[in-house]
């Protein structure tokens, strides 16, 4: 076979000889070096991101678990329940004392959510009357009547029958004349 | 606090570290094979070269995510494979681009160990198989790549593989035969 061509009687092992060494070219002395190259010049933020990041999520966290532990703080709950005791006490000092709240709605401080009393101004001076009376002693409570005396038992409810008349049947329909 | 996080950092520097040198030691093992597979899709000394830094600078930056190191050269010839695969059909989109055949003439007669002229007469008969065919027996010829890797690579069997080769083999020699009669007549 001449230099060059292709051999009529071409093996197996020297079809697969001459692939071989077509495909198994080398890369330039210079290759790698020029991948290192680029690889360092390539913003890698491993390291940096890393450090930075756990530091960042190490502060965060703090400041999460002292929030939250301050928030839970049991002398802090206690005065949660503050605004409620002076809710209740401004009612009863409400009642009590009508200087102190001229209004008959007897509102509780805004903004915790509360409901507001309404109270009718007769019976809020009523109530006034009598809770003053009993504080100062003018007023005895046992001389207060017993309702559940007075009331006695209730009284059966009646209810008398319904008596539906029939209709009267007009003559003219009866007889299936119509007009 | 501080002391702690730096003391954690300082923990993740040095596996930053061992993982630099460990990709070092992995890229001047495969270098070589990275541009092989390139250059059997691209026939290119040039694009292979850049095919393949490209290939590795992609593999640097997901490094960290592969958990099985033993799979590397399988994960980089993947992935060279794929970003030849890609260079080649945008390069095949423009218009004005050489000939596939004066591509071939990249790598010199010296450096393949092949004469130009049979040289382009196997890159013609290669070129003419199909294209499973095709990527089995360039794939297997490359140096350092076995068959059970390019089985893992175009994901089929390795009997498949083999039985792709024999075809492939047969077949080329068929159409050197063919070239080879073609020539003579002209």
């Amino acid at each position: 076979m001449a230099q060059g061509g292709i051999d009529d009687s071409l093996t197996d092992d020297r079809l697969i000889r001459e692939i071989d060494a077509l495909m198994n070219v080398q890369p330039s002395p210079e290759f790698i070096a020029r991948i290192r190259t680029r690889i360092d010049s390539e913003p890698v933020p491993s390291t940096w991101f890393g450090a930075r990041f756990l530091r960042c999520a190490a502060v965060a966290a703090c400041v999460v678990a002292t929030i939250v532990t301050w928030a839970n703080w049991p002398e802090r709950r206690q005065p949660s329940r503050a605004p409620l005791v002076a809710a209740t006490s401004k009612v009863a000092n409400a009642l009590i004392e009508p200087q102190s709240q001229p209004s008959d709605i007897v509102t509780p401080p805004s903004g915790s959510g509360s409901v507001r009393v309404l109270v009718s101004p007769a019976e809020a001076a009523g109530l006034r009357y009598l809770v003053s009376a009993l504080r100062d002693g003018r007023l005895d409570p046992n001389l207060l009547p017993d309702t559940s005396e007075e009331l006695g038992p209730p009284m059966p409810l009646i209810i008398e029958p319904i008596t539906v008349e029939p209709l009267v049947a007009a003559a003219d329909v009866e007889s299936g004349v119509l007009q | 606090m501080h002391e702690w996080t730096d003391r954690v950092a300082g923990g993740f520097m040095d596996v930053d570290d061992e993982l630099a040198r460990e990709f070092d030691a992995l890229l001047v093992e495969n270098s070589a094979l990275a541009f092989r597979v390139a250059f059997s899709v691209l026939r290119h000394r040039q694009d292979a070269e850049d095919v393949a830094q490209e290939a590795f600078a992609k593999a640097h930056v997901r490094f960290k995510q592969l958990r099985d190191r033993q799979r590397f050269r399988s994960w980089l010839v993947r992935i060279v494979w794929r970003l030849a695969l890609d260079h080649r059909r945008s390069e095949r989109r423009r218009s004005a681009r050489e000939s596939e055949h004066g591509r071939a003439h990249g790598a010199s007669s010296t450096d393949r160990g092949v004469p130009d002229e049979r040289a382009a007469m196997l890159w013609e008969a290669i070129d003419r198989l199909p294209e499973k065919l095709r990527q089995v027996i360039v794939l297997a010829s490359i140096k350092g790549h076995d068959l059970a890797e390019v089985a893992a690579l175009l994901q089929v069997p390795v009997g498949t593989v083999k039985s792709r080769l024999f075809l492939a083999r047969q077949r080329l020699r068929e159409y050197l035969q063919w070239l080879k009669a073609e020539s003579t007549t002209r």
